[in-house]
């Protein structure tokens, strides 16, 4: 252990979890923050602390060689920022929850930046199951390993972003006119602008022109044309649009 | 344990302008913080600045596809005094501080539609 006649220990109460945590404070370390490594007992400054043992090298603020044990972040793990959350994203985590300490573990998903939840999933015979822990709950999170090749492509077609544009032209052109006169024929105003639609100057449709690729601050219109190309049959017909007359739609 | 059950009306809590509920009280915003600041750090340094929210920006939108592969789907709400609830996920709000469930199954039956406060969630899993 350390001689206790330089360090300082304070305890305070972090109002928004109502926990305690003891920081210690050294003076000779230039009123630099450090946390214990349990496993070798092994000072480190704050930057090694919060590196994974793979990515550590020679520490920079005291040019001593930094532990490779495993860390445990401890309330330091909120505290520190996205940034480091991202790094950690698809690693394998332990994550300790709740007053009675349940452990899960699992390949990190993602830590929501606005209510510090953990998603982790697990891979099972039979699938995936996703497990997020509320942030207020976290109390220890403990990274683990880098995943493999094989995890890294599951996770990341785990829930992939949407396609960004998709289809070749010819496709998206057609798609595009196909809306354009089912809505044509029910009677709203469209008009095309490049590769969106635009209805009634408030609402933009933009490829592939699914309901969900609308967008307009206006609620009704948006709700209206939603509806519209959810029912929409698969082969719109050429029929003419009605040029003013009503005629029962 | 599949008979539905009306809508129970549990008691009005606080009046939301006294304290406890007055979202300018410093015991509400100590206890329900809706987002975390920015880092001292990146305040000051305008490069680091944009790369926190760049993180930021990329974490809360995986965390945000992850709720939406969870919508009408069945997950399990694992509470405080190891209470363990299933019901059919709808959504959850801007701050996840509330998931608005449907068919959740309780010790007195089935609720149609119920509101769950986050602050009573340990954690919550489903299976994609």
């Amino acid at each position: 252990m350390f001689t206790t006649s330089k360090i300082f220990s304070l305890n305070i109460n972090f109002p928004f979890k109502g926990n305690q945590t003891s920081l210690f404070l050294f003076p000779a370390c230039r009123g630099q923050q450090r946390l214990f490594v349990e496993d070798k007992a092994e000072l480190l400054c704050l930057p090694c602390f919060l590196r994974t043992p793979a990515e550590r090298g020679r520490c920079s603020e005291e040019g001593r060689p930094t532990t490779d044990q495993r860390t445990v972040m401890q309330s330091g793990w909120l505290h520190s920022g996205p940034q480091l959350w991202l790094r950690c994203v698809h690693r394998q985590v332990r994550v300790t929850a709740g007053k009675q300490r349940e452990e899960h573990r699992g390949w990190l998903l993602t830590v929501d930046p606005v209510s510090h939840s953990v998603a982790l999933v697990s891979f099972g015979e039979d699938g995936a199951s996703v497990r997020v822990v509320l942030g207020h709950a976290v109390e220890h999170v403990e990274v683990l390993q880098e995943p493999d090749p094989d995890t890294e492509e599951r996770l990341r077609s785990l829930f992939p972003p949407p396609e960004p544009g998709g289809p070749d032209p010819d496709e998206r052109h057609r798609r595009r006119s196909g809306v354009r006169r089912w809505l044509q024929q029910n009677r709203v105003p469209v008009e095309e602008d490049g590769n969106e639609l635009r209805v009634a100057h408030v609402l933009t449709i933009r490829a592939p022109y699914r309901p969900d690729d609308c967008s307009s601050a206006n609620q009704i219109i948006l709700d209206r044309v939603q509806r519209l190309l959810r029912v929409q049959p698969d082969q719109v017909t050429d029929g003419p649009v009605p040029p003013g007359t009503s005629d029962g739609l | 344990m599949a008979t539905p059950v009306p809508v129970l009306r549990l008691p009005k809590g606080p009046d939301p302008n006294s304290r406890g509920f007055d979202p300018n009280s410093p015991r509400f915003i100590a206890l329900c913080r809706t987002s975390i600041p920015t880092s001292a750090a990146a305040e000051s340094d305008p490069q680091q600045l944009q790369e926190e929210q760049h993180a930021r920006s990329v974490l809360r939108e995986r965390f945000l596809r992850c709720l939406l592969a969870m919508s009408n789907k069945k997950v399990r709400f694992h509470m405080h005094e190891k209470v363990n609830v299933e019901a059919t996920f709808g959504a959850s709000d801007i701050d996840v501080l509330n998931f608005q469930v449907s068919d959740l199954h309780t010790p007195i039956g089935v609720q149609k539609e119920a509101l769950i406060r986050s602050q009573d969630v340990i954690s919550f899993t489903f299976d994609v």
